[in-house]
């Protein structure tokens, strides 16, 4: 099983976040999740980040997806993606899939 | 404690000294935000306060509201600006006192500070929140931001929550200007605590998918304004976005400087975050196209001028609003009671003590059973 990101459908709700965190550590937050909302508000422009166990960094642009090394944070002040846990699909049932109003993230096997 | 942080930041602007208050469980459990934050507004002699209600950051559909409470009145505080306050560490933050110099509030980490920046009063409104994100190296700190108007204590001044309007009804950009501040801005880097978080999950998931069997897949804000689906709008079209937590999103992204079609980052500033109804109603009302009227919001979000009111005015295109802003005469006019705005949602007083959307929860129908099926699990408890 894997996650799949299709950003285009994503409306930027944040509750991918707080459900990985929920699912970690009991706890609702954006800063333990494995998976991360890229917010550049003014212009409109957002996608995921995702950081799994395989791949690397899964970077879900909404002009096209692609993974890369680095990146992955809100800014210095945020806490940065390589630093927190890698996605473990929580074990078999991804939150953040169950959660995501919009169909944006899935589990596929 | 479930779900709160048991605490309110104060920020005395007078002396630039902060403090804490402990707030107790049996008040924040029983109380409504309102309410609380009118008694912690009278018992710091009329201070300004940013609160957040008991569901606020909760995964109870749409619970993304905080307010603020000056004397002029409660606005809503939306988008991601109430649970960001929440995680920063605090339930309240009281902003008392007017400083001697202007300046923003930094609340973050559970620390509530005044940071001094003298230079900050020539900056729109835009650039306030695009100098404290770089100054604070976060892109999504929640920047509250009074503008020029809101400096000049404008009575239709209105202060923007990141770069939009639409949820200031009381001239709180005035209240800003009096007390020399310039913003209030905020980042959560906490947690909240839930008592059974796969039962908050699962009576949550529940309650929205009952709530989507109704309403089914939103269009934006044309699922909440008829007007929004005309062609002149829907042309202009970037994307639909959500609040914190939001199934049924009520705000559309217009684009007007670049190709709305356009995915890849391009432009800084290519338009304008839709979801101000009233504001709408007066830009179509005076038969202002999509396109201007998206370009004149743009001008008095960087003002900090409400557009109902400088279009309220008489200004009548885009060239009359920027002549409005420019000489700074625009009468208020009554948002309270506008036609689609926050305040004339039927649960609007319920919603905001809570922490939820006024607008979502109209459209899903307030049904208290629900909600308090949804937030048993997390708080361990009834609701009050």
């Amino acid at each position: 099983m894997r996650l799949s990101l299709d950003p285009l459908k994503c409306v930027a709700c944040g509750l991918c976040e707080v459900a990985c965190s929920l699912n970690r550590d009991s706890v609702l937050t954006p800063m333990s999740s494995s998976i991360i909302l890229h917010v550049e508000d003014k212009a409109d422009y957002f996608g995921l980040v995702l950081k799994t166990q395989d791949e690397g960094l899964v970077v879900a642009r909404p002009e096209g997806q692609g993974a890369e090394q680095g990146g992955g944070s809100s800014g210095p002040g945020a806490k940065p993606i390589m630093l927190r846990e890698p996605c473990d699909l929580c074990g078999g049932e991804p939150k953040c899939a169950r959660i995501c109003p919009t169909g944006c993230i899935t589990a596929v096997d | 404690m479930f779900l709160c942080n048991g605490r309110a930041g104060i920020v005395d602007l007078s002396t630039g000294e902060s403090s804490e208050q402990e707030l107790p469980e049996d008040v924040l459990m029983n109380a409504s935000a309102t309410g609380v934050a009118e008694s912690l507004r009278k018992e710091h002699g009329g201070a300004l306060v940013f609160g957040t209600g008991l569901l606020t950051g909760s995964l109870v559909p749409a619970a993304c509201a905080g307010l603020i409470s000056s004397g002029r009145g409660t606005m809503p505080l939306l988008g991601f600006a109430g649970v960001e306050l929440k995680l920063a560490g605090f339930d309240f933050v009281v902003i008392k006192g007017e400083s001697s110099i202007p300046g923003y509030v930094w609340v973050r980490d559970g620390i509530a500070e005044f940071v001094p920046a003298p230079d900050m009063p020539s900056m729109d409104s835009w650039a306030r929140t695009d100098r404290i994100r770089a100054d604070q190296g976060d892109r999504r700190i929640q920047v509250v931001s009074s503008g020029p108007w809101g400096d000049a204590q404008r009575p239709s001044s209105s202060v923007s929550v990141n770069h939009w309007l639409g949820e200031d009804d009381v001239s709180t950009g005035a209240e800003f200007g009096r007390r020399k501040l310039l913003a209030v801005a905020f980042r959560g880097m906490g947690e909240l605590e839930v008592s059974d978080a796969e039962g908050h999950l699962s009576a949550s998931l529940a309650l929205r998918a009952d709530h989507a069997s109704r309403l089914g897949t939103s269009a934006g804000l044309a699922s909440y304004w008829d007007k929004a689906a005309d062609s002149g709008f829907s042309s202009l079209l970037h994307r639909v976005v959500s609040c914190f937590g939001c199934p049924y999103p009520c705000r559309s992204f217009l684009k007007v400087n670049e190709d709305p079609r356009q995915m890849a980052l391009s432009a800084k500033e290519p338009g304008y975050m839709h979801f101000d109804v009233p504001s709408l109603e007066a830009a179509t009302s005076s038969g202002m196209s999509f396109r201007d009227a998206t370009s004149a919001f743009m001008e008095c979000a960087r003002s900090g001028a409400d557009p109902s009111s400088v279009i309220g005015s008489g200004a009548r295109d885009l060239a009359g609003v920027t002549t409005a802003l420019s000489s700074g005469s625009a009468a208020p006019v009554g948002r309270s009671s506008a036609q689609g705005s926050f305040r004339s949602c039927a649960t609007f007083d319920k919603c905001i003590a809570l922490g939820l959307c006024p607008r979502y929860w109209a459209k899903a129908g307030l049904d208290m059973g629900s909600i308090s099926g949804c937030i048993e699990p997390a708080l361990g408890r009834g609701l009050g």
